[in-house]
């Protein structure tokens, strides 16, 4: 790490180094788009079956809704996720967390860390978990999760699933109040912020996400999505199926985010894209022989 | 001799909302667990302590042993026990040799009035430890949950996982192990304020049940709740806070082990929000407690509860929150503006986009409902505030501010954010106070609405919101009702009861049913309305057969039912007998009138001098029967008690069954009119007469 301030860059690394450490593969974004790193399948479809899955890794998150054209220093339609899962949960999950923590430089004897219960449910991917959102000093910059279905498929064992807040958790130690001002890298009297990086892309998205995609091609990428889908859990084959069930999700944000969607229409696409969801687990959970094949 | 036991449970970071419940289980499973077992404690001191990741049961004064037991063992009855010479039987044998006894172990005797083969079981009891390491894990495992979770690859489930559990009797342990966790003596001092080798913190050794909470008050660690609730509302006081949300205290002495109360600021511009606004953005996400101080009203403060405070982090600690608040004050500012940016009104053609429920249109189609009801309720319940133009502008803006900024970041305060709203401009002014009143009750002891109009557009919400379900064909029930239509009929009730108003339901749900167009479900939402009726009746305080007697009266009128309801009460106890010859005659009114094809009655065809005095004194009275707006229950059951005294000669003279089809019909049709007489005050078949 760096002697001076950390950057954005520096915790990430950091975070790969404490959780290298800790037994856990460091992988890589999973490159399709996606509203949470929960949906990455190294989330989703290793959370599944009996085998033990240790991995960390950083996540770009779209959440089309939640963009603000850049004007508010907290809110993004595009951000990032670190998120690590343990299979089994191991019993000093927490500890490690604080670990992690001071592996950043937040030391516990300098803050207020609390545990606040936050239960967590995916109603796309049938998924649900129990435990908490992670105070320092009152703000949320972690997810802890104790993953107890997932695809409808009940977790045994379960796995722990420890979600950072990256930008805020930068915010925090770089002391900044807006997300544009953090710095991603520093080299010699060199700067590059995040918005450097992200603005101009955040606006264009606004604009594309509320004003500018085009609905009717849309609503047919959707059936196309899903269909393919459908295609590919004919065939057996989990992985493709998972990640046009992904881009279906993706799809219907969009949608939602341009407001076209009725709120009962909303409930009918979030039960179509967990019905592929829940297929595809259960083919994945096939394939890997945890499961009897349907006859 | 007696020692002291304790138990000590340690988990992981319990969910605040459900301990109290915990604690009340476990020390009810405790202690019925030890009546079970002839365990004798003093039930009376037994305590329960917690914080966030412990849960503690103290049972002082505990017995060292089980009490001894004598018990009959129930054998075969005698006719197979004995033989026909009066020797035990094969069957006896049998039985003896089941519970490893012989033949002169064996006796006859009684069991609930019959003989039966039996032999008296001595039992002595057990050292209390030895009964207690397997009644412990049972009575833990037997918890009632109301979130439980599986961690790691153990199969059982709890709240949350469990790291250590202290299991002391005296000085010895009572061993047992449960989720893997070896009971013993060690427990651990606060996470975050002890030394420990990890954030389970520093580990202590208790030396006897009784030492635990002094032990752990030297670790940081306020293990009684109540103590932790003093230092909070004591704190809180100290800030001259004039108003101290109980519900809030009480969440937070369970997110602390060791609190301590601090005070933050914030920008004094952010006073421009309203004060509700400021409020919700500090408890909801925060549990942070406002600043309200007698005479200065709101101030730019804010205190909160930490849990990890040494004099070295305090300052970063209160800067941290204070950041926190500030950027969602940000947020709320930002939207507030926005919404404030252009006119309220403008906020109702967005309706359109707002689905109010499956099939039904949007908030924009309800919202014309709406002024279509509020007007026929207004005259339905014969009050003159509000002119139609009035009521017509009150829906139109009754849910605009559904979609403003707001209240779509925080819908806790819709309704309030729209009197808000309506009260920035001159001509919605007017609309504020009844568009907040729109959603009250919202609960069974809340508010309700004060003005007229807010009330009118209150049961118009309600009322729609009702038949539309059931017209949907919602099915609600006590644990499924995910509309709140429970909720929202006893609303109804509540106002209807609180303004008196006499009110037809049933008329006003044919009214919302012509709206929609068509009707469906009517029956189960008649069942349903009359069931919340009963329901409400007993919460009232009427008596289970009281309640029956008067609830099919809820849909015509409600305020009318319950103060005939009343009347009865107090008629009986002033004059019974009176009471038991009305319910007499109104039964056997009753049970001819069910005969009768209809109540078109000629006094020309009658024949008795009492049948035409009967039913002139009915005919005349019944005015101050059926009209609702001059009833007086009193009154009226003097005049039953009268009628019931004339119907006791009447059916001595009268034979009703003649074989002359035009008589007898006759009288049936004169009895069903009596009948209807008798059952709009109540069915008075349904009152158990005993006094």
């Amino acid at each position: 790490m760096s002697t001076s301030l950390r950057s954005f860059q520096d915790i990430i690394a950091d975070l790969h180094a404490f959780w290298a450490a800790e037994g856990c593969l460091i992988l890589h974004p999973f490159d399709v788009q996606k509203g949470a790193g929960t949906m990455s399948p190294y989330t989703f479809l290793k959370a599944l079956g009996s085998k033990p899955w240790r991995v960390a890794y950083i996540e770009p998150s779209r959440r089309p809704t939640d963009g603000r054209f850049a004007e508010n220093p907290n809110r993004l339609q595009h951000y990032f996720q670190y998120q690590v899962i343990i299979k089994p949960s191991p019993d000093d999950i927490q500890d490690m967390y604080i670990r992690s923590l001071e592996a950043i430089g937040i030391s516990r004897k300098d803050h207020d860390i609390r545990f606040v219960e936050d239960n967590w449910e995916s109603p796309t991917l049938g998924a649900w978990g129990v435990g908490w959102e992670v105070w320092l000093d009152g703000m949320e910059v972690t997810q802890f999760t104790y993953f107890q279905q997932c695809g409808g498929f009940d977790c045994k064992p379960v796995s722990v699933e420890i979600t950072y807040g990256i930008e805020r958790l930068c915010m925090f130690i770089q002391n900044k109040d807006n997300v544009y001002d953090l710095i991603w890298q520093q080299h010699h009297d060199e700067v590059v912020t995040y918005g450097d990086v992200y603005k101009q892309f955040e606006i264009e998205h606004c604009h594309y996400n509320f004003n500018d995609s085009s609905q009717e091609r849309l609503f047919e990428m959707f059936d196309l999505y899903e269909a393919e889908t459908k295609h590919c859990i004919k065939k057996k084959l989990a992985y493709p199926a998972y990640e046009y069930c992904l881009k279906c999700s993706h799809t219907f944000n969009l949608l939602d985010a341009r407001g076209v969607v009725s709120v009962s229409e909303r409930t009918a696409y979030i039960l179509r894209i967990r019905k592929l969801a829940q297929q595809c687990a259960e083919v994945y959970l096939t394939s890997i022989g945890e499961l009897e094949p349907v006859t | 001799m007696t020692t002291s036991y304790c138990l000590e449970i340690g988990c992981e970071e319990i969910p605040s909302r459900f301990i109290e419940e915990l604690c009340l289980n476990l020390k009810l499973k405790f202690i019925e667990a030890l009546g079970r077992n002839r365990l004798v404690c003093d039930e009376n001191s037994v305590q329960t302590y917690a914080t966030y990741r412990r849960l503690l049961v103290m049972v002082p004064q505990l017995a060292d042993k089980q009490l001894d037991e004598s018990l009959y063992i129930k054998g075969p009855p005698v006719h197979i026990g004995l033989d026909k010479d009066g020797n035990f039987s094969q069957a006896a044998l049998g039985f003896a040799k089941k519970f490893s006894v012989t033949e002169k172990d064996l006796c006859v005797r009684e069991f609930d009035g019959n003989e039966h083969v039996s032999y008296l079981k001595e039992t002595v009891g057990l050292d209390t430890i030895a009964v207690l390491t397997t009644l412990v894990p049972a009575v833990i495992k037997s918890l009632p949950l109301s979130i439980n979770m599986r961690w790691g690859s153990h199969p059982e489930s709890f709240i949350r996982p469990i790291h250590w559990i202290v299991s002391l009797y005296g000085k010895t342990v009572v061993p047992f192990s449960l989720f893997g966790i070896q009971a013993g003596a060690i427990s651990y001092a606060h996470r975050m304020l002890s030394e420990g080798k990890n954030s389970l913190g520093k580990p202590v050794t208790i030396k006897s049940a009784t030492s635990l909470q002094e032990k752990l008050k030297n670790h940081s660690v306020m293990l009684n709740q109540a103590d932790r609730k003093a230092v909070i509302e004591e704190a809180l006081q100290d800030h001259d806070q004039s108003d101290i949300d109980s519900k809030l205290v009480n969440e937070v002495v369970y997110l602390t082990e060791q609190p301590v109360v601090l005070k933050g600021t914030f920008d004094a511009k952010y006073l421009e929000l309203p004060d509700f606004v400021l409020i919700e953005c500090m408890k909801k996400h925060q549990r942070y407690f406002p600043v309200i101080q007698k005479g200065k009203g709101l101030i730019p403060a804010f205190l909160f509860v930490a849990d990890n405070v040494t004099a070295g982090n305090e300052e970063t600690i209160i800067k941290g929150n204070q950041k926190v608040l500030a950027a969602r004050l940000e947020d709320a500012l930002f939207f507030y503006k926005q919404d404030t940016s252009v006119m309220f009104e403008s906020f109702v053609e967005r309706l359109k986009g707002v689905v109010f429920q499956k099939n039904c249109g949007t908030m924009y189609d309800k919202q014309e409902r709406l002024a279509k009801i509020l007007i026929f309720l207004r005259n339905q319940v014969g009050v003159n505030d509000g002119e139609d133009d009035f009521l017509n502008r009150l829906a139109y803006l009754s849910k605009a501010d559904l979609v403003t900024q707001v209240v779509v970041e925080f819908p806790s305060l819709q309704g309030e954010m729209g009197a808000h709203y309506a009260s920035l401009t001159d001509d919605n002014k007017v609309y504020g106070n009844d568009i907040a009143e729109q959603y009250l009750p919202t609960g069974f002891s809340s508010d309700l609405p004060e003005s007229i109009p807010g009330a009118l557009l209150a049961l118009a919400d309600r009322f729609d919101t009702v038949v539309y379900s059931f017209f949907n064909g919602a099915k609600p029930t006590g644990s499924q009702d995910p509309l709140g239509l429970r909720r929202a009929v006893n609303g109804i009730f509540r106002i209807l009861h609180k303004f008196d108003w006499h009110c037809d339901i049933n008329a006003v749900c044919d009214y919302c049913y012509s709206l929609i167009g068509a009707e469906k479900h009517r029956d189960r939402l008649d069942g349903f309305i009359q069931g919340r009726f009963h329901g409400m009746l007993l919460d009232d305080g009427f008596s289970h057969d009281m309640a029956d007697s008067i609830a099919h009266l809820a849909v015509t009128n409600i305020s009318l039912a319950i103060e005939k309801g009343e009347a009865i009460n107090q008629f009986k106890e002033k004059d019974f007998n009176g009471f038991k010859l009305i319910s007499e005659t109104a039964v056997r009114v009753h049970r001819l009138a069910v005969k009768a094809d209809s109540m078109v009655v000629k006094d020309t065809l009658f024949e008795h001098e009492i049948e035409k005095r009967l039913y002139h004194c009915v005919d005349s009275k019944k005015d101050q029967f059926f009209n609702g707006h001059v009833f007086n229950g009193t009154d009226r059951l003097v005049d039953l008690v009268s009628i019931s005294q004339d119907f006791t000669r009447y059916f001595d003279e009268v034979l009703v069954m003649v074989d002359d089809d035009e008589v007898r019909n006759n009288r049936l049709r004169f009895l069903a009119f009596c009948d209807t007489l008798f059952l709009q005050f109540a069915d008075f078949e349904k009152i158990v007469i005993a006094q």
